[in-house]
């Protein structure tokens, strides 16, 4: 167990002091930063300037009532010619002409292509209001009978989930939450997978083509090598997770009263993380890496040298991308074909969790196909440990599949240290 | 001590060990000798625990192979086993670790070590700078640091100059010097010659030599002459008993059938009043080990 600790500790140092890891860590947050730096100077550069002309400056006053953070409107010009020649300087980013129109009053927008673009809708929203502000002050209509008159019928959405054969209620914004944050943690581990189950590998085919392994078996057992550098490697894998958490925290304490994150996860509150759908998403998406890391480190170990990993790894990166893509479509509709996926260690890790938060999974489903993966991780825990002992010290030149071939036959004639 | 007891290992149809028994005492060295695959790593992977026997056994002072007993061994490959990309001091650590030995103790050592084997090279560089013969010493300091009880050396002197070659005899030496328990194979007989107390042969997985070095040496009598005197090579043909006669510059080597030739030659060489080497003198190791693996 002590040697186990000492090969974690070397696997998991080395990783965290490699530029890879770095890279990794730093450069999705980089990305992120600089998206968010390019979408506030979007919303900086979006405040369309609108000036508005009319032969009533009560009238082009009243537009103020309607300023959004998006237009601001601005009376001071009385006459089109000093509105046109603001165009032309870009000091405006259009004019709204008013013109009387028999008894009615026309309004026309004029703007260049040079312009910011501009809420068209939001304008003839504007239009609207003062146009009926105008028509019932004509009417002589009560404030009450306006009301009456403008008050629409509202359209409430309640949508229930089955779960255990009863409907439960949920609020589609905490729905629509989930599935976001979901996506996110399956997307993000996706990605981390992809990048450390190559990473395991090449570490092992490394050591084995330098030939390092007989000195490192004739040291420790071969279970608690294989163990210390798959844990080593989830580890630095879990500190990743933990940094992008730490930097998720940030984010929402940041702006969780900003409008765009509101749009983004309507009804987001801390008790959404101890929801039953996004536990079981974080225990199926580490059962599942787990699993990936340990696949790709038994597949390292059938390589004579580190060229021949990346061709290696290959049968792992097929159901992991298979797994992402029915993920992504398992958003849009949920198939036979995914149903019977989700139950299937490898794939189940990133589909249950979806059908869970669309409700087309219930909790006790979850638990059936969670204990199926663990299980299956433990099963190929033991035979990989199994594999590799018997593979590690072998050399085949005839190509992985006849290494693998080998090794299942010298499994049971080659013991180091069982 | 090291004993190895009636071991047998075969890969599918190959039988690689066949019966194969032998110790090893403290403050002794065993020489492994035999050609390419005649089962010497083998039965060194069969010590390390790295592979199980088909049947016999490996005692260790008693005791089967287990994590207290590895950490009491030191093994160094045939093939260079280290990490080229990680620096020098960080790999003896991390392997003296492995070994159950704390990186303090280590770190104090590493310095003696380097002055010892007159590295020539910082240990903080990265082994991929060191040239191979200096890369071949920090694997005899990865062997040697947790100062293990049991030694395996497989082929030490392999692509070594004479001058790092003879830093690793006097440190295979030193450690017997201390009590150690050491077991070597190398395909030069000289350095089997000069080192082991005793020699083990295999061939094609068989003991088909065992003993002491002089007592092996014996085994076929003094059957060689070395002879500089004025017979000519004609005159030695009519001598019968002599196998094989040699001549470089003057100088006779040969074989006799039976060690009794000797005294005879000597007597021809005696009636001419002229010589200035006569010796008779038993096989030497490397043609004992020729006419070994030529014996069907």
């Amino acid at each position: 167990m002590n040697k186990f600790k000492v090969v974690l500790k070397k696997s998991f140092l080395n990783n965290i002091k490699s530029p890879a890891f770095w890279t990794l860590l730093v450069m999705p947050l980089v990305m992120l930063l600089f998206g968010y730096f390019i979408f506030q100077q979007g919303n900086d550069n979006s405040q369309s300037k609108i000036a508005v002309i009319s032969s009533q400056p009560k009238l082009a006053e009243s537009f103020k009532k309607f300023e959004r953070p998006d237009i601001l409107y601005i009376s001071k010009y009385s006459t089109e010619s000093a509105a046109k020649k603001a165009l032309v300087k870009q000091k405006i980013d259009g004019y709204l002409k008013i013109t009387p129109d028999n008894n009615h009053l026309k309004f026309t927008l004029c703007n260049t292509n040079q312009s910011n673009e501009i809420n068209i809708e939001a304008i003839q929203m504007a239009i609207n209001q003062i146009n009926l502000i105008l028509q019932t002050e004509s009417l002589k209509l009560s404030p009450l009978a306006i009301q009456q008159i403008t008050t629409t019928p509202k359209l409430d959405q309640k949508t229930s989930i089955v779960r255990n054969n009863h409907l439960v209620t949920q609020n589609q914004n905490r729905i629509m939450t989930k599935a976001t944050i979901v996506m996110g943690i399956s997307f993000l581990l996706c990605l981390l997978l992809l990048c450390f189950m190559s990473q395991i590998a090449t570490i092992i085919g490394r050591e084995k083509g330098e030939r390092v392994m007989e000195i490192i078996l004739s040291s420790t057992e071969a279970k608690w090598h294989f163990l210390g550098e798959v844990g080593g490697i989830f580890l630095t894998m879990l500190s990743v997770i933990a940094v992008y958490f730490l930097f998720a925290i940030v984010v929402v304490l940041k702006f969780h009263q900003k409008v765009f994150f509101k749009n983004m996860f309507p009804g987001l509150t801390w008790q959404l993380f101890l929801s039953p759908e996004i536990i079981f998403t974080i225990l199926f998406g580490l059962t599942g890496a787990f699993l990936y890391l340990v696949l790709a480190a038994t597949l390292g170990a059938l390589v004579n040298n580190v060229e021949q990993v990346s061709q290696a790894i290959i049968p792992l990166m097929i159901p992991a991308m298979i797994s992402y893509f029915l993920m992504i479509g398992s958003f849009i509709k949920i198939t036979p074909f995914i149903r019977i996926c989700a139950y299937i260690p490898l794939f189940s890790n990133s589909l249950m969790p979806t059908m869970l938060v669309m409700g087309k999974a219930s909790e006790l489903q979850a638990v059936i196909s969670y204990l199926i993966c663990l299980g299956f991780t433990i099963l190929m825990s033991y035979f990989s440990i199994g594999m590799y002992r018997s593979n590690v010290l072998v050399y085949s030149q005839k190509g992985i599949w006849s290494a693998l071939k080998s090794a299942l036959t010298f499994h049971k004639t080659i013991k180091v240290h069982s | 001590m090291l004993k190895i007891k009636n071991i047998d290992k075969s890969f599918g149809s190959l039988q690689a060990l066949n019966n194969v028994s032998f110790e090893v005492k403290e403050g002794e060295i065993l020489g492994l000798i035999g050609q390419n695959g005649a089962g010497k790593t083998t039965t060194f992977r069969i010590i390390l625990g790295l592979l199980q026997p088909d049947q016999g056994m490996v005692e260790f002072s008693g005791r089967r192979v287990n994590s207290q007993v590895l950490n009491q061994i030191g093994y160094l490959p045939e093939e260079r086993g280290l990490f080229p990309r990680m620096r020098i001091m960080d790999q003896i650590i991390y392997l003296a670790e492995l070994k159950g030995q704390s990186r303090a103790v280590t770190k104090a050592k590493i310095d003696e070590y380097f002055e010892r084997f007159e590295i020539k090279g910082k240990k903080t560089d990265k082994l991929k700078n060191l040239s191979k013969g200096n890369q071949q010493k920090v694997q005899l300091i990865v062997t040697l640091i947790h100062d293990p009880k049991y030694l395996i050396f497989d082929e030490p002197f392999s692509g070594l100059d004479p001058v790092n070659a003879q830093i690793f005899k006097e440190a295979i030496l030193a450690e017997k010097a201390k009590g150690k328990c050491i077991i070597f194979s190398s395909h030069n007989m000289d350095n089997v010659e000069e080192l082991s107390d005793n020699l083990i042969m295999l061939k094609s997985g068989k003991e088909v030599l065992s003993g002491s070095v002089s007592d092996i040496r014996n085994v076929y009598g003094r059957v060689k002459v070395f002879l500089e005197s004025s017979l000519t090579s004609s005159d030695l043909g009519k001598i019968s008993g002599i196998k094989d006669i040699k001549e470089k510059s003057g100088r006779y080597e040969l074989t006799l059938k039976d060690p009794s030739i000797g005294p005879k030659i000597l007597k021809q060489v005696e009636k001419t009043g002229d010589f200035l080497e006569f010796s008779q003198q038993p096989l030497t190791l490397d043609e004992i080990f020729k006419m070994k693996v030529r014996e069907k």
